[in-house]
């Protein structure tokens, strides 16, 4: 070969050694040099983030009924812009019978190139979602959208609260232990196609689900204490109205009702959210007559009186600048103190505060748990109000006594009548009769005394003085033949803004247990400004006797008494 | 006769081979390499395809198994809601049943 065929070669060869070392370069540079940004970059494209949300607990009554849960419903979602306009009009005639719209109404929703409309219809369930799924339709899709769900309607709302679109609890027990229901969500974290797919999992943090709640409530007695109630409210013309029953023994309720009431389900269709709050625990009132037995307690417990002490009483007394008159305004002359319960008169009553005293007096109103909250487990408990003893005017000396000049919730006041049932203690009411925790653990709720308030034989003396209300005088209306049930009616004026009462609106309320010996419910009911009637006796009275003959009955409960 | 070891032949002379020796030389080494690392790459890349696919396999039994599961958690919830006491007084309602009126104990065991 020529010197000149080399040269060209020797060219050729330096031009594929430029050519390499630029490439080898490049090489190098891409693999090692910027490796670790093209690693992010890769890991960036196919890594997926999921998140796996906790599942809310759920809740369920003593009977195992289930009251709270989650459930899957369904939106319809339609993308117009997927849609051909000459198959809208198709497309809205098809939909109509499931949406329950008119085909123009939804052709009008549906006629643009949008990419998003709010969904055509919300909550269907899974039938109604296949339906219309299996139309297969282009452009409509059925969406599923996990919501908290209340099988049971109605019932015990106020007790249970709802979950708002956020997924937090609100009111009730939803609101109470909305931490310990929630739960805390996970993730995972994996690999994923070019289409969003994970297709491998690399690492997770499993989710907690939210604990399960089992409470002491009763579901057969929480729905026949909300008819019952319901029908009083309708009969007696009431603005509303409270029914609370529990077991005296331990505290645990068995049931809560109020009226109005509302459906969870559909929270955010209600009008007036002041339905949401439970009245029961939440409203406090002077409760009026229903006061009495506690203080004669207090009187019985030092000694002041005894159930047969007697003494005569007129028809008013005056007490500062302020003349304090019996219900009936007429004296009942001479009585026994069983007898000033059995009539429920105030005179007496002022006499009785003045024997006690009024530190005396304030003292057990607050062992009686008046002026605090019970501490139920539910979310807007009220705690009333009771006047320090320092601020006590003569007057509202005498006139608590008789139950004015106070503020109660139904639910302190039934409470406090409970120590009349079990020998004196107050017992912490409750509601939550375990939580689950989703690892098993029980957190098992225990009957818990609060304070001896009166001795037990005073505790006794007032049971059978409250008998004698219930067979004797204004709770005869409460009576069932064949059991004893002690009780006492409570006809409260109600406190117009600034000072004075209403002279036409008062508080119907009755509070009592049985059977008198061996009580096995206790139970309250008030009723706001029933209208059909005046008293309590007339209202909530006969209201009570309905519900405790059904309890009677439902709990197996023996006649105490020789039937006629 | 000609006995030998090897592949080697005269003219004319009968061979009886009984050894032989297996020789592969650079060139032919170089070619068997490169094929077993292609082999070697296609059976990993075949075992990966196959795996990738068998993960999404799981993916969608775990899906399915989750599906399953919400769908017996609606049936609870829906369980529950046919038990509940207003269904069960509507559908009651719509029956011939006579609603009490007197419940009492029975007998005369009361002395």
């Amino acid at each position: 070969m020529n010197d000149f065929g080399l040269k060209r070669i020797r060219i050729l060869l330096g031009f594929f050694v430029v050519c390499t070392a630029v490439l080898g370069w490049r090489l190098f540079d891409k693999q090692v040099t910027m490796h670790v940004a093209y690693a992010a970059q890769a890991q960036n494209q196919y890594s997926i983030k999921k998140s796996v949300p906790a599942e809310r607990g759920k809740i369920y009554s003593s009977d195992s009924m289930l009251l709270a849960a989650n459930s899957r419903l369904y939106d319809l979602m339609v993308i117009p812009n997927y849609i051909k306009s000459t198959d809208q009009m198709n497309v809205a005639q098809t939909l109509a019978p499931y949406v329950g719209q008119s085909a123009s109404d939804i052709f009008n929703l549906i006629n643009n190139d949008k990419y998003y409309i709010p969904p055509l219809k919300r909550k269907m369930t899974e039938q109604e979602g296949h339906k219309i799924a299996d139309l297969k339709l282009k452009g409509v899709s059925v969406i599923a959208e996990s919501v908290r769900s209340y099988p049971q309607g109605q019932l015990a709302s106020q007790v249970l609260g709802f979950v708002d679109t956020s997924g937090n609890g609100k009111y009730g027990l939803e609101g109470y232990f909305n931490d310990d229901l929630k739960g805390v969500g996970g993730q995972i974290f994996g690999s994923g196609d070019t289409q969003g797919r994970m297709f491998d999992v690399n690492s997770q943090v499993e989710a907690q689900n939210g604990a399960d709640l089992y409470l002491t409530i009763d579901s057969n007695i929480q729905y026949q204490a909300e008819q019952v109630l319901y029908e009083a409210v309708q009969k007696y013309q009431s603005d509303n109205g409270s029914i609370i029953i529990c077991d005296p023994n331990t505290g645990a309720i068995l049931a809560m009702a109020n009226f109005p009431t509302y459906d969870p389900n559909d929270y955010n269709k209600v009008d007036d959210q002041s339905v949401f709050n439970n009245i029961a625990v939440n409203n406090a009132w002077e409760p009026g007559s229903v006061f009495k037995p506690l203080i004669m307690a207090a009187a019985i417990d030092q000694g002041k009186v005894q159930p047969d002490t007697k003494n005569t009483f007129a028809e008013s007394v005056k007490v500062d600048r302020y003349t304090i008159e019996t219900s009936t305004k007429k004296a009942y002359g001479e009585e026994t103190m069983t007898q000033v319960l059995e009539n429920s008169d105030n005179v007496a009553m002022v006499w009785i505060s003045g024997l006690l005293g009024r530190d005396s007096m304030y003292q057990y109103i607050k062992n009686f748990g008046f002026g605090r909250k019970a501490g139920i487990e539910l979310d807007t408990e009220a705690a009333g109000n009771v006047a320090n003893v320092k601020n006590w005017s003569n007057s509202q000396t005498a006139t608590m006594a008789f139950g004015q000049g106070v503020t109660a919730t139904p639910l302190q006041v039934l409470m406090a009548t409970v120590a009349m049932a079990n020998g004196g203690k107050l017992l912490q009411p409750y509601i939550v009769s375990k939580i689950v925790r989703p690892d098993g653990k029980i957190d098992q709720t225990q009957p818990k005394v609060i304070t001896q308030v009166v001795r037990q034989d005073t505790a006794q003396k007032v049971d059978q003085m409250m008998v004698a209300v219930v067979d004797n005088g204004h709770g005869r209306p409460a009576r069932v033949t064949g059991y004893s049930i002690a009780g006492k009616t409570g006809t409260a004026q109600v406190p117009k803004p600034g000072s004075g009462y209403y002279e036409d609106r008062f508080n119907g309320s009755f509070v009592g247990f049985a059977p008198a010996q061996n009580p096995k419910f206790a139970m309250i009911i008030r009723m706001d400004n029933p209208k059909a009637v005046a008293w309590a006796e007339d209202s909530a009275a006969p209201a009570f006797g309905e519900m405790s003959k059904w309890l009677f009955n439902y709990m197996g409960i023996a006649p105490d008494r020789k039937q006629p | 006769m000609l006995i030998t070891n090897n592949r080697s032949w005269q003219n004319g002379a009968r061979k009886r081979t009984i050894k032989k020796d297996f020789k592969i030389g650079p060139m032919s080494m170089k070619f068997v390499t490169i094929t077993l690392l292609a082999l070697a790459a296609l059976f990993y890349l075949a075992q990966s395809a196959q795996g990738s696919s068998q993960k999404y396999q799981v993916m969608q039994y775990s899906a399915e198994t989750q599906e399953l599961q919400a769908q017996s958690k609606d049936l609870e919830v829906q369980a529950a809601r046919l038990k509940s006491l207003d269904e069960i007084k509507k559908s009651t309602q719509n029956s011939d049943f006579q609603p009490i009126d007197s419940n009492s104990f029975t007998g005369n065991s009361q002395k």
